[in-house]
């Protein structure tokens, strides 16, 4: 019985998000299948843990029941739109059919990394199912809520230490980060309360899950972005056999690996809807920039780099130039600011330091030294360089999702660098899992630069490029 | 290729073949771009990168499995199938005299137990100079066969006097070699695989970072696989230069790829070793059962009894200790229980802001002081009346009266 739970319990999100994207995503849309479940795997994840939080502000009690009943009405909806909406009938079946023109050799490439994931899956999912809970923060200000929430089947309040001290009859609880967002423990307590006892292993498959989805989440949008299945097979492939990205699944807890599905699903959103101006990639855009802000505090900070990206992508020279001056301007003043008035600036400005060196060394070896990311960040420097020597006429179309990440990089480089913060790099404490966040975005763009360099290389033969054109 | 006027069969299958020439003779460029490229990095390796020695030729090397020398200090039994052990006899350490050798004679240690049991656990310190260092333990799954690089390992220099393992096991155990070797290429060669094949259950600092290495490891295995692809691919641009191989992205692309598997295959090795572990420790449990067979097995059993000692599911816990990670987590096992563990800053607070009914829990060590007649205080503070609940060799449990 529990193992049917369990697999309603992991079933209900993805097929809520599925499909209400099927409804979304056009039957046109490349790569089409991993689009709608991966996204819709991702989404259905985060949009189960609002509701959760939705009934309880409606003062209803946590119930896998209720929430199970209210996702089922909605996955119906959807059902029934889909149905009775105009048939779709060969959309599952037309990424299969551009893979059957792909030449032998691509096909065994093909299947040789699916296998390799599938493999690698397989190892992680046995390793998240015998576990329990391991990692340090998982036990400090994560689960410590989901523990508490699903004993009382309410989110009962987590405030900071001083307030529980001076409160103590008020039914209120305390760890070390009270005000951290809730999606991440909601997760955790719908596991639970699927199977109605506390499970410290069965409680982390949403882990696995968020792998695989973002995984079928890239490889779509590659795939949306024209970029060939062997490509967008190989850098899936790349993404999902990273180590740090795998030891967050395997040992299961953390946000971060959350965030940097939706961010990354955000980014890929951003940069194919400047591509090809679609409404339903716009729609995603929105829905995983929110979501960014519903798991970590610093989905806050990513979600707002979206924007420039956004705006660089859409405005015209005149605007640049104006966005870049204020930019100018408002650097200026935080360093006049902190200069002579430090007091006015919010605690985390006041923070800065001069340049750190065991910073900056310890972020060289997290990325170069360490075998955190396999030879990805080797590749993502000749990428740079490359990009450097492709034509504008080429490169600006990436000039959106471009500036995004390079806000965003520039941000986790001055937080490790110039800020207080840059002990978590010399002792490798927060860069590994700040690089997470960033690092599928990263291979993204990575991906595209290489395939324009594949490509533009002419070195495929003419069936390929035929399959490229579906 | 052109295209002719053919019936569209014979166009597709020219193209095929044409395709499959094309892959094929990829196959071979890349292949043999990274053999070259391998070959390459070994002469490097053995040649620019070997441990630094005396310079003296002909060093015969030391086994240790053989009868020690006379005035000696050294125990196991020695037999021709190598030494045999027993753990439970002999306090788990196996001491094995040198006879007093030069450390940088001997850069390389073989160790090599027959059918070792699943729970071995090695440890090394070695003696030199009249210094004992500090134990190490081997990140080793198959001790069938260990090659360490003893230049990593902090306290081999000098004169050694003696060598000891540390085996934790139930069993007696066939050590078929223990020896210590000088310097050769296929040495360093074999310990660096040893190295890279090395491994080690999940650690907490491994969700920041994954270093990749064995403690006491030669080379970090990225910046070995980049060389490797560096070498490919100046072995791949010498190729295009001197034949009339055209350069192809595709190449390096493959080139690249095979670098990566490589690095990915060590760390599938290491996955499948421990989702081997898991199973062996946790398989076929329930959650209290496999919390009580993992790290944390004492303190989740200590937490267990103390919770059958507070009587109030509404009562604070405070939980002090020294010990940040056993802090944490005593914390977080009393949950649902209202605890209190803060990282930083006095363990418990003042005495004004804890009442009569609440609860202390000491881990030691701690600076939380306790008086059996008194209570508790912090050094700095007075005391509060309390009443001693519970005591073990974990903790005590303690109500505020």
């Amino acid at each position: 019985m529990d193992v049917l739970l369990i697999l309603l319990a992991l079933t209900l999100p993805v097929l809520l998000g599925g499909f209400w994207l099927n409804l979304l995503i056009p039957a046109t849309a490349r790569g089409r299948s991993a689009l709608v479940w991966g996204h819709g795997a991702l989404m259905g994840w985060i949009v189960i843990a609002q509701i959760m939080w939705l009934l309880d502000a409606l003062d209803l009690p946590l119930s896998f029941t209720l929430t199970g009943c209210i996702v089922a009405l909605f996955i119906l909806l959807a059902a029934a739109m889909t149905v009775s909406a105009h048939p779709r009938s060969d959309a599952p079946w037309q990424e299969l059919r551009v893979i059957s023109t792909m030449s032998v050799a691509q096909r065994a490439l093909f299947i040789f990394l699916l296998c390799l994931i599938a493999i690698r899956v397989a190892t992680l999912g046995l390793e998240v199912l015998w576990r329990p809970l391991f990692p340090w923060d998982a036990t400090m200000h994560w689960a410590t809520k989901a523990r508490v929430w699903f004993e009382h089947q309410s989110l009962v309040p987590f405030v900071d230490k001083e307030t529980w001290l001076d409160n103590p009859a008020a039914g209120m609880y305390t760890d070390r980060h009270p005000n951290y967002p809730t999606t991440v423990p909601l997760l955790q307590v719908w596991m639970n309360l699927s199977i109605g006892r506390w499970d410290e292993s069965l409680m982390n498959l949403p882990w696995l899950m968020c792998l695989l989805a973002m995984g079928a989440a890239f490889y779509g949008q590659l795939r949306s972005a024209e970029v060939g299945p062997a490509i967008a097979m190989t850098f899936t492939y790349f993404l999902l056999s990273m180590p740090l990205i795998n030891t967050h699944v395997a040992l299961a807890g953390y946000a971060d690996l959350f965030l940097g599905a939706c961010y990354c699903a955000a980014l890929m959103a951003l940069h194919n809807w400047v591509l090809h101006r679609q409404t339903w990639q716009m729609v995603l855009l929105v829905l995983f920039a929110f979501a960014c802000v519903r798991l970590k505090m610093e989905g806050f900070l990513w979600a707002l780099m979206l924007l420039p990206g956004l705006i660089v992508a859409l405005a015209t020279r005149h605007a640049l130039l104006k966005l870049v001056l204020l930019a100018s301007l408002g650097l200026a003043l935080l360093i006049v600011f902190r200069q002579f008035a430090p007091g006015s600036l919010h605690p985390f400005l006041q923070q800065f330091t001069p340049l750190s060196m065991k910073g900056l060394m310890g972020v060289i070896k997290s990325l170069f030294l360490h075998a955190n990311w396999h030879l990805l960040p080797y590749l993502i420097a000749v990428c740079a360089g490359f990009a450097l020597l492709l034509p504008w006429s080429v490169t600006r179309k990436y000039r959106g999702i471009g500036t995004a990440l390079a806000l965003s990089v520039a941000a986790f480089l001055f937080l490790f660098l110039f800020t207080v913060f840059w002990m978590g790099s010399a002792n490798f404490t927060g860069v590994g899992r700040l690089s997470i966040q960033l690092m599928p975005s990263i291979v993204f763009l990575c991906a595209l630069l290489c395939n324009e360099t594949l490509t533009r290389g002419n070195v495929w033969p003419a069936r390929q490029a035929a399959s490229t054109a579906t | 290729m052109a295209q002719t006027h053919h019936p569209a069969g014979k166009v597709c299958y020219d193209q095929a073949a044409n395709d499959n020439n094309k892959f094929r003779c990829m196959l071979k460029v890349t292949g043999l771009s990274l053999l070259l490229g391998a070959a390459a990095l070994i002469v490097i390796l053995t040649q620019l990168f070997a441990p630094p020695t005396s310079g003296k030729s002909g060093i015969p090397s030391v086994y240790l499995t053989e009868e020690p020398a006379p005035l000696a200090r050294s125990n196991g039994t020695s037999s021709t199938d190598g030494l045999e052990f027993n753990p439970l006899l002999n306090n788990a350490v196996l001491k094995r005299a040198t006879g007093g050798i030069e450390a940088q004679d001997y850069p390389f240690m073989h160790i090599a137990i027959d059918d070792p049991p699943a729970d071995l656990t090695i440890s090394v310190s070695i003696t030199a100079d009249g210094q004992k260092s500090d134990w190490y333990q081997l990140e080793a799954p198959h001790p069938e066969s260990v090659w360490l690089s003893l230049n990593e390992f902090a306290g081999w220099q000098g004169t050694v006097e003696a060598v000891e393992l540390r085996l934790i096991t139930g069993e007696t155990l066939r050590i078929k070699d223990l020896s210590l070797h000088p310097a050769a290429p296929s040495r360093q060669l074999r310990a660096i695989v040893s190295d890279l094949t090395s491994f080690a259950p999940w650690k907490r600092a491994q969700m920041n970072t994954h270093t990749g290495v064995a403690k006491v490891a030669s080379f970090y295995p990225v910046p070995l696989v980049m060389s490797w692809l560096l070498l490919s691919l100046t072995i791949y641009g010498l190729i295009v230069l001197f034949t009339k191989r055209a350069f192809s992205w595709t190449d390096v692309g493959m080139i690249f790829l095979v670098c990566w598997f490589g690095l990915d295959l060590i760390w599938q090795k290491r996955l499948t070793h421990q989702v081997i572990h898991s199973h062996h420790t946790f398989a076929g449990k329930t959650t209290e059962d496999k919390l009580l067979a993992g790290p944390d097995g004492r303190l989740f059993a200590f937490i267990s009894q103390v919770k059958e000692h507070i009587d109030s599911p509404n009562a604070r816990i405070f939980v002090a200790s020294d010990d940040l990670y056993r802090g944490m987590r005593a914390a977080y096992y009393l949950y649902p229980f209202n605890s209190y563990w803060k990282l930083g800053g006095p363990q418990i607070p003042d005495p004004e802001r804890m009442h009569k009914g609440d609860y202390v829990l000491l881990l030691g060590p701690t600076r939380v002081l306790l008086h059996r007649a008194k209570g508790i205080r912090r050094p700095e503070t007075k005391y509060f009346p309390a009443k001693l609940l519970f005591n073990s060799a974990s903790g005590k449990l303690i109500r505020l009266q």
